[in-house]
């Protein structure tokens, strides 16, 4: 093997690791609506939140999910990094828990400017936006800090 | 002809409801099988045989549930079933009331999986639930009040619930639900009270209910078979489930009395169920066991048309989860007393 090939080989390693390392760290960010006073949750909180468990924010609001479809980033991102399962998985219990009349239905967005319009829409509602879209957030907007 | 006109006028008013507000969404259920089986003979169909539509909606705390379910159960004819019509009040998070018809309170399988066989690891619900020929001996469906109220038991302690419902009950047969006029004055009485876990023993649930009602006499012209006396009613059942990301287990017991008025004598019956299962991904294999036993021939559950036979079914399955609106069933089951098998392939969906 010539010095050329290990060279070549390193560095496409290094690539591939780069590519790896990239879609690792794209990441999500928990966004409400500003008049929800909540500003922070941990893990677990979250985890109650989204998966339907805890009902209302602190001021008794209802919460109303965002959801997208299985196959969108965001979905992937929740059902992986919080719940630990595949998002089909997260998906359906969430489904199921909507038709026992547990959760109420959540809207839908798969994208960061659907979910933006959909928070923007009710001050219980919470949804999920990428670190880009986080970056340029409208002012009725605000994160939720995951402790 | 009547049926598809039904079924175009309320698809209709759900469709203008729907563009009406915009938050208002529609969900479809449903499945599609393909089924062999073999009792006195051999028989093989494909079903496509149920559509259910469901629609929610919250205000504050106020939510509304309405489920409609086309069907054609034992025929080819479809009937429409308002299954599900229920309006919930819930002022705090630990209190909730709601009225209407609903899936009682009762055992665990009812409302934990209602009308959604997308949602069960089985096929189809335990008999003693509801079945291809005859509803079940539970009494899952019902009119009338319903509250229930969380005690917690402090952080992942897990919290205590109960249920308490006020119901119209029991109809002239199983398959008799009285959502406008019931048949006699006397209410039912359902209470369930449950130990739900949290934190270390996420998943658990143990339970058990009291049900209590007065059945009304049926005196059918020209069908002895379907008449019955009027009864006084207690129905005991104890369930606990461990279901979480992987294991699945749920177990129920039910015990039935029923006497008629002005007679000692009893008819008691028990049915249990009982099914594991263990996911691998997004394959699941399961087997359930149900047991029923008819301590001698009720005239309630005989008129209903079930009948009078004790059953021992042992089924076996796996669920492939082929998306998060589909799921494809294979299962093979059959009745270790009679003769009495049957093969299934489903694909059930919710979207």
């Amino acid at each position: 093997m010539t010095h050329r090939s290990v060279a070549a080989r390193l560095v496409l390693c290094a690539c591939l690791l780069a590519l790896w390392a990239g879609q690792a760290d794209a990441g999500f960010i928990v966004v409400k609506n500003a008049k929800n006073a909540t500003s922070k949750l941990t893990k677990d909180a979250v985890k109650g939140v989204f998966n339907g468990k805890t009902k209302t924010w602190g001021n008794g609001d209802p919460i109303v999910l965002v959801i997208g479809t299985e196959d969108s980033p965001a979905m992937q991102w929740l059902a992986d990094a919080i719940f630990r399962v595949s998002a089909k998985t997260f998906l359906s219990k969430l489904k199921q828990d909507v038709f026992k009349g547990d959760v109420p239905h959540p809207v839908s967005a798969n994208d960061d400017a659907g979910t933006i319009k959909r928070v923007l829409a009710g001050a219980g509602v919470v949804g999920l936006i990428s670190d880009a879209g986080a970056k340029s957030l409208p002012a009725e907007l605000a994160v939720i800090a995951i402790e | 002809m009547r049926t598809r006109i039904q079924i175009v006028s309320i698809a209709s008013v759900l469709a203008a409801s729907g563009a009406a507000r915009a938050d208002v969404t529609l969900n479809f259920f449903g499945d599609i099988d393909y089924v062999v089986e073999h009792a006195a003979e051999t028989s093989n169909t494909f079903q496509a045989a149920t559509l259910d539509v469901f629609a929610s909606q919250t205000e504050g705390k106020f939510s509304f549930i309405g489920e409609m379910i086309i069907e054609a159960v034992g025929s080819n004819q479809f009937g429409i079933d308002v299954d599900r019509l229920e309006v919930a009040y819930k002022p705090t998070s630990w209190l909730r009331f709601r009225a209407g018809r609903l899936r009682s309170a009762f055992g665990y399988y009812g409302d934990a999986y209602q009308n959604g066989k997308f949602f069960m690891t089985p096929v189809s619900w335990p008999e003693m639930y509801e079945s291809t020929q005859f509803d079940g001996v539970v009494p899952s469906h019902a009119i009338g009040l319903h509250g229930d109220v969380a005690y917690g038991l402090g952080q992942d302690r897990g919290k205590l619930t109960l249920d308490a419902e006020l119901l119209n009950g029991r109809g002239n047969g199983l398959d008799d639900v009285p959502v406008f006029q019931d048949a006699n004055n006397g209410k039912a009485v359902n209470l369930r009270l449950r130990y739900v876990g949290e934190g270390s023993l996420g998943g658990f649930i143990v339970g058990g209910n009291v049900y209590v009602d007065d059945i009304p006499a049926i005196d059918v012209d020209g069908d002895a078979a379907a008449d019955h006396p009027a009864m006084h009613e207690l129905v005991l059942g104890g369930h606990a489930a461990y279901v979480d990301d992987h294991f699945h287990l749920i177990g129920e017991l039910v015990w039935f009395r029923h006497r008629a008025h002005g007679d000692v004598m009893t008819h008691k019956t028990v049915a249990a169920f009982g099914e594991a299962a263990y996911q691998f991904g997004d394959v699941t294999p399961y087997t359930r066991f149900e047991y029923t036993h008819f301590g001698d021939e009720d005239p309630y559950f005989v008129g209903s048309g079930i009948p009078n036979v004790d059953v021992q079914m042992l089924s076996g399955g796996v669920k492939y989860a082929a998306s998060a609106s589909v799921a494809v069933k294979l299962e093979a089951a059959a009745d270790l007393k009679e003769s009495h098998r049957h093969v299934l392939a489903q694909a059930a969906f919710a979207f």
